[in-house]
């Protein structure tokens, strides 16, 4: 193991698939950040520089497509990762995401191997 | 004559008469009023300068140039209009009428109002559709945990929790199918997945309906075998959705069949078309199944229940699939002798 472990930030809103990709990633040996919605993400982004964020399409205060554009759009958190993780399967949502400036496009349910294995991709 | 004149004036149905050139002989009350336009104005009018429609104008050429009906899909039947700034839907048919001579005299067309219709199967779509996503947030976190129970990075489960756990995974998986399923279903219904028709090789299409397939034969010691002849036109088809056609009644076949058992694809022509079949070695489908087998939810239930489980949509969204592209399917079988699934679909013209 390295000696330095990988931040996460996870935007989520729902409790449940919180703990459950809260849980996998920890497993994985990856600090987890958690915020439940767009404004904090972005502030919380800004400060702590995660490796990667984990963003849900669907927020309760401002949508993800643009939380994933504000990202992308300032200097201190443009180079961050940005794994899009949500339930919208629609080719529609998928286009407005790369847009938007994500780096991956996941959608849920996922399983575990699959959710390292694209972390991996962009933290090493 | 004037009778039925009389007649049709008041059918709920518009009704048009037109002749070779498209010109408007006869028109009723309904067309007068999406036509937006009387018959005195109308009549001796091109049909293209009345109504701003080129898919109901391709139609017409259609007929009157081979004088046979046209080759109508639910989809190019159904036709959009903006009657009045509203938008309404109606269901075409198109009929040439035609001499002894031979000579095509008037084509009738009848319009019937689907507004009603289309409105609540757009409700119903965005019902599934929210619905089926609705599913995918708490499945996340179900299948999420399971998971990560089964790696045994939570602490290792015992051989009794590890059956339960693979179990819940199997359920899981077969709830998201059904979600699936029935998105797919409502959007091919109501028409929001668009057929993106192109020139298909067969040759690649069953190769990619196969291709994953042939190792959950060959665990299940079941033999798939592809017999193509050479030199096969290429069809007009979506190539995805031709796949996943096919795909699933290769698949369907392999749930059905008993190990050691064989699977047969064939692919023949005939006049316009190709043929797909499937052919297999399983208990076959009871008669009284065989027509019914294609709607949404049927599935044979024989004592045991069938172990894969489905929701049986399967071959109801492979029936819209097909009829999508103009072709037809059917099934063939005689109780214990295996069943003959196929389907047609119109080759590349010329």
């Amino acid at each position: 193991m390295g000696s330095e472990r990988k931040t996460i930030l996870l935007v989520e809103d729902e409790k449940n698939v919180i703990l459950a990709v809260k849980t996998c990633l920890e497993v994985a040996e990856y600090k987890v950040l958690i915020v439940e919605n767009g404004e904090k993400a972005l502030e919380r982004a800004k400060g702590e520089k995660p490796d990667a964020i984990i963003l849900d399409l669907m927020l309760p205060d401002v949508n993800g497509f643009q939380v994933c554009q504000q990202l992308k759009g300032m200097e201190e958190t443009k180079d961050i990762p940005i794994i899009v993780l949500t339930a919208k399967t629609g080719e529609e949502d998928k286009e407005r995401a790369w847009e938007a400036g994500a780096d991956s496009y996941l959608t849920k349910p996922i399983r575990p191997e699959q959710l390292w294995q694209e972390i991996q991709k962009f933290v090493s | 004559m004037i009778f039925f004149e009389k007649v049709y004036y008041q059918l709920p149905e518009a009704v048009i008469l037109t002749d070779k050139t498209h010109s408007i002989v006869s028109l009723n009350r309904k067309a007068e009023e999406i036509f937006e336009a009387n018959l005195g104005e109308a009549r001796g009018k091109k049909i293209e300068d009345l109504l701003q429609c080129p898919q109901l104008f391709s139609l017409l050429e259609e007929t009157v140039v081979l004088s046979r009906p046209p080759q109508l899909t639910y989809e190019n039947s159904t036709l959009m209009l903006d009657v009045n700034g509203r938008k309404r839907f109606f269901k075409l048919s198109i009929i040439p009428v035609i001499t002894f001579q031979n000579e095509l005299e008037l084509v009738i067309t009848t319009m019937a109002e689907v507004t009603v219709l289309k409105e609540i199967e757009q409700l119903k779509t965005d019902f599934i559709a929210t619905a089926s996503h609705e599913f995918r947030t708490p499945l996340t976190s179900i299948s999420m945990g399971i998971s990560m129970m089964k790696t045994g990075k939570l602490g290792e489960p015992t051989p009794q929790m590890q059956k339960i756990l693979d179990a819940l995974e199997e359920d899981c998986d077969r709830l998201l199918r059904l979600a699936e399923n029935l998105l797919d279903l409502s959007r091919l219904e109501s028409g929001a997945i668009a057929m993106e028709i192109e020139e298909v090789d067969v040759y690649r299409m069953v190769e990619a309906a196969l291709g994953t397939l042939r190792l959950q034969a060959e665990k299940r010691d079941i033999e798939l075998q592809a017999h193509l002849p050479e030199n096969l036109p290429r069809i007009r088809a979506d190539l995805n959705k031709a796949i996943w056609v096919l795909t699933n009644l290769v698949a369907n076949a392999l749930r059905y069949t008993k190990e050691g058992g064989s699977i047969k694809v064939s692919v023949y022509q005939k006049g316009a078309r190709l043929f797909f079949s499937v052919a297999d070695t399983g208990k076959g489908i009871p008669r009284e199944y065989q027509e019914r087998i294609f709607q949404k939810y049927v599935q044979v239930k024989e004592g045991k229940k069938d172990a894969a489980g489905g929701a049986g949509l399967g071959l109801a969204i492979a029936k819209d699939i097909v009829e999508a592209h103009g072709g037809e399917i059917w099934v063939n079988s005689e109780p214990n002798k295996g069943a003959v699934f196929t389907f047609s679909i119109p080759v590349v013209r010329g």
